[in-house]
């Protein structure tokens, strides 16, 4: 048994076997926890932006997203590493980005203009 | 406790090593430099040797403002700013338009109005190169964006932030007594136990100050690389000029016929009636036109978690809104927004919650080292590449406040021919590079011993030399009411002190046993 149960003194995983899944489970963890969570939080702060209205002093749909920008990471990020199934995390961070991307696109498109009879 | 199922609890633990062994050294530089740059102001006086108490805005200014908008080009009379300076003075800065390609003027006065210090050129070349108060400003540029160029020093302090968020969150994750390890220290125990209660018991203590910390830390360095260009993308079609101003609150319609300036003196002892403290900064807007804006950032009232803003006519002087720190009304947003600098300063309860934040850096900075070391425990005896990085985590550890030392050394050898600005960053890569040369050169056993005498004289240089450099005493501190000098120097014999106290029993112990053995046989 190791002396530090907290910050153990040998790899925790079985031999041969990585924590974070096999060869390619591995790299897609990793590029889902690395690049991957720093695109989503773009993604959520930007659709945060888009769909937030300003409140009364015209200024929440700036610095809400602002704050909350570490802790969207901080979410994306745990969750790319800790979801058991690699493919499930790809598909949850893809399925973000759309409703972002929409949400952004949504909001930069000009509105109808006005019938005149 | 918290229950986690056992791969999820053992993929925490892997993520909380792994991203310390990766990023904890950075962690370490940013939170070190942290710690001593929320007591800039009080460095500030130390150095300076500042004897008046007031703060410089509540002094007439009236006077210097006018002379400094006449001395000017009138290009330079877009903006011009307020603040104090070293040395109890104040500071004048007028800037023209702004751009990559900003001019201003830069005017430094002392307690009596006369000028001491004046710069001209492009605002990104004269901004921060105050002699007097280059320490204090040395220390906290290190700790904003350590000294890398452009934005990506601010991505690089923001990564430590995450960095800081991940191992306080893994952290609380994986904590298998969280309330026992809050009074857990078995100090008799073996060493390495006893190290793994030590940094269980300052992490769980700093635990709820990291989260803090590192949230807003992120905020302020992801924010001018990263969130603004975003949000300005989505909301304003890329222009962060109407960002700013939908932060800050529009400008009046622009008016430039020519018009008196209104008495600063007068707005500024209304401002700090009504907010109920000092005013720390003051901005005039076009001084000299009929659209002239006067904006006073006060102090933060005791009792109060965020400072006030107070806007006045600059032709009139007449008061026209006391403004959120964000907005054009209170709201969610401009208060959490508000919350972020007390928050992350520890400036909001004065100097009590500024020494709350430093014992917490110092905690987080014994958690971040301590928990390196406990991973290399075993590790370093093993591999090259492991020891290599216990050697690193040292020269770092202990390098890095000699070389913060050195850097005051610098700054008072400098102060007699005016060039502290780079006698200050001279001192602290001189005293760096020891400590990496001590890092390559020494036997591992003694490197930590060393580096800590090194920096325990380095530290208990300082007082005698901001005496020699003709500083006040003890006593003239104290009967001027200026107590942090007195403290500033307790503080760094304090510490000398506690970095000297091991080496120095070692070595008495040597030469006692020494003595016992007698001389060498022939």
């Amino acid at each position: 048994m190791s002396t530090f149960p907290i910050i153990p003194s040998r790899p925790v995983a079985a031999p041969g076997r990585s924590l974070f899944g096999r060869g390619g489970s591995a790299l897609a963890r990793v590029a889902l926890a690395g690049p991957g969570a720093a695109l989503t939080t773009l993604g959520v702060v930007a659709a945060l932006a888009a769909v937030l209205p300003p409140g009364p002093g015209g200024v929440d749909a700036i610095a809400v997203p602002l704050v909350a920008l570490p802790l969207v990471w901080a979410a994306a990020f745990f969750h790319a590493c800790l979801d058991r199934s690699p493919r499930r995390a790809a598909w949850v961070a893809l399925a973000l980005w759309t409703l972002c991307g929409v949400a952004v696109a949504l909001d930069r498109v000009p509105p109808p203009a006005t019938v005149v009879r | 406790m918290i229950a986690l199922p056992q791969r999820e609890a053992r993929l925490l633990v892997a993520l909380h090593g792994w991203s310390a062994v990766a990023l904890g050294l950075l962690l370490y530089t940013v939170l070190a430099t942290g710690t001593v740059a929320v007591m800039a102001d009080e460095i500030g006086h130390w150095s300076t040797g500042a004897l008046d108490a007031r703060a410089p805005l509540t002094r007439p200014v009236d006077a210097i403002l006018r002379r400094a908008v006449a001395d000017a080009p009138p290009a330079l009379r877009e903006v011009v700013d307020l603040a104090a300076s070293g040395r109890d003075g104040l500071r004048v800065s007028l800037r023209d338009a702004p751009g990559p390609e900003q001019r201003g003027i830069d005017v430094e006065t002392g307690p009596d109005g006369r000028v001491l210090h004046r710069r001209e050129g492009l605002a990104a070349d004269i901004a921060g190169r105050d002699p007097d108060g280059a320490l204090a400003a040395f220390l906290v540029g290190i700790h904003v964006r350590l000294y890398i160029p452009g934005l990506f020093g601010y991505v690089v302090t923001g990564v430590a932030g995450l960095a800081l968020l991940l191992a306080a969150l893994s952290g609380l994750a994986i904590h298998r007594h969280l309330l026992r390890d809050l009074f857990t220290l078995r100090v008799l125990a073996s060493p390495p136990l006893a190290a793994r209660d030590r940094h269980n018991l300052a992490g769980t203590w700093a635990l709820p100050f990291a989260l803090v910390l590192a949230v807003t830390g992120a905020f302020f360095s992801f924010a001018a690389p990263v969130g603004f260009p975003t949000l300005a993308w989505v909301s304003f079609g890329g222009d962060q000029q109407a960002l700013f101003t939908a932060l800050l609150g529009p400008p009046p319609a622009a008016d430039p016929s020519p018009a008196a300036i209104a008495d600063l003196d007068a707005v500024a002892a209304d401002a700090g009636a009504r907010a109920g403290a000092a005013p720390a900064f003051i901005r005039v807007a076009h001084p000299g036109r009929a659209d002239a804006r006067v904006t006073v950032y006060a102090e933060t009232r005791p009792g109060d978690i965020a400072a006030a803003t107070l806007v006045y006519d600059g032709v009139t002087g007449a008061f026209l809104e006391r403004r959120p720190a964000v907005g054009r009304a209170p709201s969610l947003g401009g208060t959490l927004y508000g919350l972020m600098a007390p928050l992350h300063f520890g400036h909001f309860a004065g100097l009590a919650s500024k020494l709350a934040w430093t014992a917490m850096g110092f905690c987080c900075c014994s958690v971040t080292v301590g928990g390196l070391r406990l991973w290399l425990v075993r590790r370093a005896t093993a591999r090259p590449g492991w020891a290599a990085l216990d050697r690193a985590t040292s020269v770092v550890a202990l390098g890095l406040p000699l070389a913060m030392a050195g850097s005051g050394v610098g700054y008072f050898l400098g102060l007699a021919d005016g060039a502290t600005v780079e006698s200050t960053a001279v001192g602290f890569l001189v005293a760096g590079a020891l400590a990496l040369v001590a890092g390559v050169a020494l036997r591992r056993p003694a490197l930590d011993g060393v580096l800590r005498v090194a920096t325990g004289l380095a530290l208990a240089a300082l007082p005698p030399l901001r005496l020699a450099a003709g500083g006040p005493d003890w006593a003239t501190a104290l009967a001027a009411g200026c107590p942090a000098i007195a403290f500033g120097d307790a503080a760094l014999l304090g510490l000398a002190i506690a970095l000297l106290h091991r080496p120095g029993r070692a070595l008495l112990r040597a030469g006692h046993d020494a003595a016992l053995a007698g001389p060498p046989r022939p």
